[in-house]
Formats: C-alpha cells, sequence, structure tokens
C-alpha cells in the first residue's frame, strides 16, 4: 500500500487490522493505492523531463549567447572595415582635381566631392547639379543624366565654361541589381587645351611663313631650268630637277599643316557643288598612271557604267584632295602588283574601294591609322612620305562633306582596301 | 598700243618675288612693272593703266584688299584687271579667302606655290589671250 494512503487511513479511520477489512474495501484501497503510485511516477517523469529541458535550455542559450558574442564581433569588424574604407574613398574624393559628382537612381544628389564644388564655385552639395546645368548650357545637362540613368554613358570632350575648358563625361553606374546612378566627371583641361592651341598656332603661323621662301625657291628652279645653258646639260638640269621637287614636297607638307588648322577650327571654306565623282576619279586616276607606270604597279579602275551613279553635292577640290591621298599612298606603299580601284552603290550610299597590293599595315598602327603625325611602324619599312597627315586631313575632310573614309581591312604584306563612302540623298519617290 | 605686249603690274613687299615673277613674264614677252606695297601699286596703276594686275594681299601700309577697294572707287582705275595672288589660309587672318577677295571684284586669287608656266597660261586666259 501507498504510505500516503496509509498514512490517511491512519487519520481518518485510525488502527485497522487488515483482516477486518473487507475484500470490497481491500480492491477499493489498492486502486486507489494505485493512482497515488501512478500520479507519483507521473510527477516524477514531469519533474525528470522538466529537468531535462531545462539543461537543454541553458544549453541552448549558452551556444545563442557565444554565437552572439561572435556575431556581434563580426558586425564590429566589418563596420569597421567599411569606416575604413569608406574614409579611404573620402580621403581619395577630396584629395582628387578631378570634379566628381554623384547622382543616385533617381537623379538626385548624394555626393559632391571637394574639386567639384571648387570648380563650380559652390559651397553647398546641394547646389551643384543646379549650377552646372545653368552654367554648362551648352552641354545638354539634363539630357545626358535622364540617358545615363537609362543605362548610357556620355562623354564631352571639350566645353568652354567661364573662361575654363572642360571636358564632362555622363556615367552610368550599374549593378546586377540595374542601374543605380550617374556619376559626373568634371576634368578642367584648361592648361592643356591651351598648350595645345598655342602649338597649332605657332605650327600655323611657322608653316605660313614657309610658304613664300619655298615659292620662291621654286619658281627660281623653274626659271634656271628655262635656260638654255642649263637645259644643255643634263647634270645641271638633274640637280635643278631636285632642287625644284623637293621645294614642291616642302610645300605640300607646309600646305597640309595649314590645311590641318582651317579643319580643326572648322573655318572650312568647303565650295560645295554637284561633282561626278566618278569622273573625278577617272580624270585623278589618269593622273597617276605615269608614277604607277614607273614603279611596275598596274593602276585601274574598274568601269562603273552599270551603276548609274548621280552627282553628289561635294566640294570637289576637297575630294580631289582626298582621292590623291589615298591614291598617293596606295601606289607609295606598293612595290609590286596592283591598285584596284571600284565602286559599290548601294541604296543610301555610293562606296569606293582603294585595294593594293602593298606593304600592308599591322594592328597596332591600324588602330593610329588616321591620327596626327604618326606614320607607325610603316615608317621603319618604307621610306618616309609626306607630313604624316594626309590620312588625318583626308578622314577630317570625308566627315565634313557628310562620309567616311575608313580602312576596310589590311594584312601586312598582302595589301589594304581602303573605302571612301558619301550617302546619297534619298530620291524624291513621285507617287 | 595694240602691237606692244600687255603690261602687268606685279605688288608685293618681297623683292625675291618680284624678281622670279618679272623674270618668268619677261621671258613669255609681256612687259612688267612693280610696286613694293598698297600705296604704291596704286600709284603706279593710276599712272601706267596696266592690262593686269597681280597683287600681294599682305602688304605694308596698305594691304592689297583695300588697295583694290580704293582701285574700284577711282573711275580711272575701276575697270582694271585685278588677280590676288597670295598665300591664303593665313592662319592670324583666316577671314580672307577666296569668296572675300572675289567680293572685292578682282578676277581671282591663286596661290603663290603655283607653277610659273601655269601662271603664264592663267595671265593669258585673263588677258583673253589665245
Amino acid at each position: 500500500m501507498h504510505r500516503v494512503l496509509e498514512r490517511q487511513i491512519k487519520h481518518y479511520i485510525g488502527n485497522v487490522k487488515s483482516e477486518e477489512i473487507s475484500a470490497q474495501w481491500t480492491a477499493l484501497l489498492q486502486v486507489i493505492s494505485d493512482t497515488y503510485a501512478h500520479s507519483d511516477d507521473d510527477r516524477t517523469l514531469l519533474l525528470r523531463s522538466l529537468e531535462l529541458s531545462s539543461k537543454e535550455f541553458v544549453e541552448i542559450n549558452k551556444k545563442l549567447k557565444s554565437e552572439n558574442e561572435i556575431i556581434e564581433k563580426k558586425v564590429k569588424d566589418r563596420t569597421q572595415e567599411l569606416e575604413y574604407e569608406r574614409t579611404k574613398l573620402n580621403e581619395v574624393a577630396r584629395h582628387m582635381n578631378t570634379g566628381a559628382i554623384l547622382l543616385d537612381g533617381i537623379g538626385k544628389v548624394s555626393f559632391v566631392n571637394e574639386a567639384a564644388m571648387r570648380l563650380l564655385s559652390v559651397t553647398e552639395a546641394g547646389k551643384a547639379v543646379e549650377v552646372f546645368t545653368t552654367q554648362f548650357n551648352a552641354v545638354s545637362v539634363k539630357e545626358y543624366i535622364k540617358k545615363s540613368l537609362m543605362g548610357e554613358s556620355t562623354h564631352v570632350p571639350e566645353v568652354e565654361v567661364f573662361g575654363k575648358i572642360f571636358s564632362v563625361s555622363f556615367i552610368s553606374l550599374k549593378s546586377e541589381a540595374g542601374i543605380f546612378g550617374t556619376l559626373i566627371w568634371l576634368y578642367d583641361i584648361t592648361a592643356s587645351k591651351l598648350l595645345e592651341r598655342a602649338k597649332n598656332q605657332f605650327i600655323a603661323v611657322a608653316s605660313h611663313e614657309m610658304r613664300t621662301p619655298l615659292a620662291i625657291i621654286r619658281g627660281n628652279a623653274e626659271l634656271l631650268l628655262d635656260e638654255e645653258v642649263i637645259r644643255k646639260d643634263s647634270s645641271l638640269t638633274h640637280k635643278i630637277g631636285v632642287i625644284m621637287r623637293n621645294a614642291i614636297r616642302l610645300l605640300g607638307i607646309v600646305n597640309d599643316f595649314l590645311d590641318v588648322q582651317i579643319l580643326e577650327w572648322k573655318k572650312v571654306p568647303l565650295t560645295m557643288e554637284l561633282v561626278d565623282i566618278v569622273k573625278l576619279l577617272k580624270e585623278t586616276v589618269a593622273d597617276f598612271s605615269e608614277l604607277a607606270a614607273a614603279k611596275n604597279i598596274s593602276l585601274t579602275l574598274t568601269p562603273s557604267s552599270a551603276l548609274a551613279i548621280p552627282a553628289l553635292t561635294l566640294d570637289k577640290r576637297r575630294l580631289q584632295q582626298i582621292y590623291i591621298n589615298v591614291i598617293g599612298n596606295a601606289i607609295h606603299y606598293t612595290q609590286k602588283g596592283e591598285v584596284t580601284i571600284s565602286l559599290e552603290k548601294r541604296a543610301d550610299s555610293v562606296k569606293i574601294l582603294f585595294q593594293d597590293t602593298g606593304i600592308g599595315i599591322d594592328r597596332e598602327d591600324q588602330a593610329r591609322l588616321f591620327k596626327k603625325f604618326e606614320i607607325g611602324k610603316v615608317f621603319l619599312r618604307s621610306k618616309e612620305y609626306g607630313s604624316g597627315l594626309g590620312l588625318y586631313i583626308s578622314g577630317l575632310l570625308a566627315r565634313l562633306m557628310g562620309g567616311d573614309l575608313k580602312l576596310e581591312k589590311s594584312e601586312v604584306d598582302v595589301g589594304s582596301v581602303f573605302s571612301l563612302t558619301f550617302p546619297l540623298v534619298p530620291e524624291v519617290k513621285v507617287l | 598700243m595694240i602691237n606692244q605686249p600687255p603690261l602687268i603690274l606685279i605688288v608685293d613687299d618681297e623683292p625675291d618675288i618680284l624678281s622670279m615673277y618679272k623674270t618668268k613674264l619677261e621671258r613669255a614677252g609681256f612687259r612688267v612693272i612693280t610696286a613694293p606695297d598698297g600705296a604704291q601699286g596704286i600709284q603706279v596703276a593710276t599712272a601706267e593703266r596696266p592690262d593686269l594686275i597681280l597683287m600681294d594681299v599682305k602688304l605694308p601700309v596698305m594691304d592689297g584688299i583695300e588697295a583694290q577697294q580704293k582701285l574700284r572707287e577711282n573711275a580711272a582705275t575701276k575697270d582694271l584687271k585685278v588677280v590676288f595672288l597670295t598665300a591664303f589660309s593665313d592662319p592670324a587672318r583666316p577671314e580672307i579667302d577666296e569668296n572675300l577677295a572675289k567680293g572685292t571684284g578682282a578676277l581671282d586669287f591663286i596661290k603663290k606655290g603655283i607653277n610659273l608656266d601655269e601662271l603664264v597660261a592663267k595671265i593669258r586666259g585673263y588677258l583673253e589671250l589665245p
């Protein structure tokens, strides 16, 4: 019997001998005793499980606490790192000479560095874009910002503002999440631009001054060649011929320098008129036939009578200048083989192809081909030719007239193909 | 007067240019007189009434453009034929170009580096000679 029950019996009924209790009572008492015993068991189980849970909780708690400490430390470290990075960037931004304005994804100013504020003469970052837009009114600031927020970056190489010259870039900032802002770079290029202009001016003035003496040298060489005494003596004739040829060569170089100045200043006096470009091409090719024959190179213009190319509005003299430059180059840089010129007519343009079997142009030089003064590696393999400005000028001229001059392809020791393209004025359809 | 060869006046401040063109043109059968600046150019043109004037633009005392304008203003000289012989594309004076020159009533605008034979051919053209 359960001792609690025993006590309770003793308490409520008194001392009782077991034989005196009837069988039913014995059974009932047994059930009650069992119930107490179960209850005891349950209580023990419960206490036991509570104990275990409690132990687990403590364990988990301990674990959480230590992990928390680790995380907190990591956060602290990372914050420090970010602080450091931020300080680094801030210092860089502060000491940069280039102006930087950072706009967020909706075009609001999120950062302006000191250089930008200085260049724009503002003391408040917020005013930066406003001043920028009003001062730089030659540049479509709002439009470029809009474009960059749509993913397109723009670069304005030169703009003159309050007496200085700037170069401005609108850079679209992208991440995997999308476009998150615009970075506006502001470079003050006044010093280098002024230097460049002074240099160009100097070259132009010097070249101009050289023209007259060169004309005098050439003219007098011509006069000498007219003298009978000279004409009778082939050795004298030869020498004077050399003087004249080189005077002409120098004159050509001088004219190129001056041409460049005019083209760069965009003060080109272009006389636009209707030009039969094929006829002019035929004439120019004919002019070069002697030179090509002397070098034993075949120079051909494949007939284009089937193409019926209409007259185009161009400057005839300048077009011929381009022809002379490209054909002259082709012949000069070809030792043997041929120079072939052909025409292609498309729906909206006409293309003239100049193909040669010359020494070709390697990859590196191809990139510098239309730049000023760069004759490139070719210079080492072949006598220098002209001022080094020919293609630069021809390129500028072609574009000024609405067309384009390009190197289609070239391979060293195989040859090159240049193309000169002009748009065809759309035909007016009669309905 | 018809039998005398045409008279050409060359106005240029460079003596070497003057001597060069004078030699060539005289060899080609023309008569040549010269002047070293715009003001003297006008004086000589008024006195001699040449058949053709080759005038430089950049001249001391009075430049070629102004001299030409003055010639046009004077009844005695307004019908004289004038051709500018010069180096245009002078970077210091970019406004001077063919159009400006022709606008003053000059016949033509020739570059100084020109081949002398070509110059003679052009002159024969201006003078309407065969």
